[in-house]
């Protein structure tokens, strides 16, 4: 059951903040986008925190086993926003499947574009109420060269400073929308009209609460095929919103050997 | 979340989290799973101390935020580390927080400790207000009203010391892991009568002890400057009063005006902003020099301007030689720091003198090699908390006074 008398002006005057100082702090910034609801949100934000630009290019981390929704979504969004699109290509092994594809195929292709590139920080739009260990991430954070994080010794966050940014050679994850619940970025995406993947709405009784890629991505049933009823629904769901998700199956600790291997 | 390590903080908002409902079934099982395995009862830390390490150690790295809701009130609870050198984490969950929950253990040879005080002092400064004193573990002390009466006349005590009016604290009889006294008055302790802790939360979240006279006139902190169709907007976030188009603005330090001519929220032009917003106010004229952490404001702006600052500061390490202020990731140079007074922390006492060690505050004066925009920390919180780095590692924080 998600509570919905939170302010999103509140919360979007925070990201904006955030996804300013991102881009202050930083030489070389991109964003990643995985067509979903939250990193959609989060350019429909950094829209909003840089007179109607998204200012730095975007990555889609592509496994080539996105659903074909998401696809046309992406061109869609990338001709109407005019997104500085980079897809970066990682190979599928069909041998694995879980934590050890998530860990291989989408964190290796990060690094060879990170790398490519030269970005020096990263726009990540993880949400703390997502998992356990997103409740210890801090609006930035850095990451060593082999995108480790060091969650024991996290930069300061004293008031509006953020102190100890060093990332020795690696780079900062910024992470705006950590203070948003899931039914929060619903009621974003409902007061600004943003243009959302359709894979979400419902089709023969069943949507995608949390988008993965086909592989290990399970709908729920459902009905609902509004922003509206979604919001509906979340106000009286106990089940998790990851919980279509094969990564998160197994244990907390494997999401913290995600995240330590550099997974978003 | 404040307090002493192993008096049980993470337990208790573990606990909380189940009683608000806000954690689902499958996170519980997940928590109870991991408990078995490691061989001991049902821990609700589990659920936020969620790493590897954690849970081998019992102890709790860095911050770990979680929201919870009772009635009409959605809290964010700020888990702190209870240890010692994790000090850095304490300053950052204070400096967001309203209310302090102080955890106490009436566990024997446990109780009000150093780092208790230390806690308690620190967020006080910081800018929290008001605190709910949780006296933690009463089923290990067999409810026992003598042990529960003598940690609330201590704490009470040190909490009227450091400035606090009984009206701005409460005391209440707990067990975390028990499940006693948290949501509801529990009948396990029979001398009890007053308030449950979340009913103590809920009432003191809705009463503002001391509301701050705030300044009025329109201030603006600076974050970048892109060109835009000729003209000039300035990126910020409004920190007081009210900003409308067609003002006569100011940059402090410094002398530079600027016609704000629009003001826009996010693509939207507005026709004013307030406190709180993030804006672009776009310019006729042209922004000379790097302003970034600079203030915008208008002619008679109520704070000052100055290289020279009166400030109550916390050292998580002695102060270096090279040390700098940081404003935003800007680093202004520190030419000289004078110790006033030191004051220690975990017993409140003060002392004459010019050394101040680790984990002490003291009153201090700051010479920087250039002027800055600030304010006291009591009128403007932006612009009176302060954060001394050598090397941009946390030396110390502290605010303006």
């Amino acid at each position: 059951m998600q509570d919905d008398s939170r302010d999103i002006e509140e919360l979007v005057n925070r990201s904006v903040y955030i996804l300013r100082e991102g881009k202050s702090r930083n030489k070389k910034v991109a964003a990643l986008w995985s067509m979903g609801k939250d990193s959609t949100a989060m350019l429909s934000l950094a829209r909003e925190a840089f007179l109607g630009e998204v200012p730095f290019p975007v990555i889609h981390i592509d496994n080539g086993i996105d659903f074909p929704e998401t696809y046309q979504f992406r061109e869609k969004l990338k001709d109407e926003w005019n997104l500085d699109l980079i897809v970066a290509e990682s190979r599928i092994q069909p041998e694995l499947s879980g934590f050890s594809c998530c860990g291989s195929n989408k964190t290796d292709a990060l690094k060879k574009v990170m790398d490519e590139y030269g970005f020096d920080a990263l726009i990540v739009s993880i949400r703390r109420d997502e998992h356990g260990i997103r409740a210890k991430e801090k609006y930035f954070s850095p990451r060593d060269r082999d995108f480790k994080w060091d969650y024991k010794n996290q930069p300061a966050e004293i008031w509006d400073n953020y102190i100890g940014m060093e990332s020795d050679g690696g780079h900062i994850r910024v992470h705006p929308l950590l203070d948003w619940n899931e039914i929060d970025i619903w009621r974003y995406i409902q007061m600004r009209d943003v243009p959302i993947n359709p894979l979400y709405f419902s089709v023969k009784g069943y949507r995608y609460r949390s988008l993965g890629c086909t592989h290990c991505t399970v709908p729920i049933q459902s009905d609902v095929n509004s922003v509206d009823g979604i919001i509906k629904e979340l106000k009286s769901t106990s089940v998790e919103e990851r919980a279509g998700r094969e990564q998160d199956k197994e244990k907390e600790y494997v999401m913290q050997k995600l995240r330590q291997m550099g997974y978003m | 979340m404040l307090g002493h390590k192993d008096h049980g903080k993470s337990t208790l908002i573990g606990r909380m989290l189940i009683a608000s409902g806000k954690v689902t079934p499958d996170r519980i099982d997940e928590a109870k799973r991991a408990s078995s395995e490691a061989g001991v009862e049902f821990e609700p830390a589990f659920l936020l101390d969620t790493f590897s390490d954690e849970r081998e150690l019992g102890m709790t790295f860095d911050n770990t935020r979680v929201q919870i809701s009772h009635g009409d009130t959605l809290f964010e609870l700020i888990d702190v580390p209870g240890h010692e050198e994790l000090m850095k984490s304490m300053l950052s969950g204070s400096s967001s927080a309203d209310i302090g929950v102080v955890v106490i253990s009436a566990k024997n040879d446990e109780g009000i400790t150093d780092q208790t005080r230390r806690h308690v002092y620190v967020a006080k400064m910081f800018g929290v207000d008001r605190f709910v004193v949780a006296v933690n573990k009463m089923d290990l002390s067999g409810f026992d009203e003598v042990k529960f009466k003598s940690a609330k006349a201590e704490i009470s005590e040190f909490l009227q010391n450091i400035g606090l009016g009984k009206k701005d604290f409460e005391v209440i009889p707990i067990s975390a892991r028990g499940d006693v006294n948290i949501i509801r008055r529990d009948a396990a302790i029979t001398w009890y009568s007053g308030r449950s802790l979340f009913e103590s939360l809920e009432a003191l979240s809705h009463e503002s002890v001391n509301p701050p006279s705030l300044p009025s006139d329109p201030r603006l902190i600076i974050q970048s400057v892109i060109p835009r169709n000729g003209a000039t907007a300035i990126l910020g976030k409004v920190i007081s009063g009210e900003i409308k188009p067609g003002m006569k603005m100011t940059v402090f330090p410094g002398s530079q005006n600027i016609d704000v001519t629009e003001i826009l929220k996010g693509m939207k032009k507005a026709g004013s902003a307030h406190k709180g917003e993030s804006v672009a106010l776009v310019a006729a004229d042209t922004v000379g020099g790097d302003v970034r952490g600079s203030i915008l404001s208008v002619r008679n702006f109520t704070g000052q301007v100055s290289n020279s600052i009166r400030a109550h500061i916390f050292f998580v390490e002695q102060p270096h030689e090279d040390l700098s202020l940081l404003l935003m990731d800007v680093p202004v140079k520190v030419l000289k720091v004078t110790v006033d007074e030191v004051i220690d922390p975990s017993s409140g006492r003060r002392r004459k003198g010019s050394e101040v060690r680790p984990l002490e505050s003291a009153i201090v004066h700051i010479t920087l090699g250039k002027e800055i925009a600030f304010d006291s920390f009591a009128r403007c919180r932006e612009l009176g908390g302060i954060v001394l780095a050598h090397n941009s590692r946390l030396v110390g924080s502290g605010i303006v006074i």
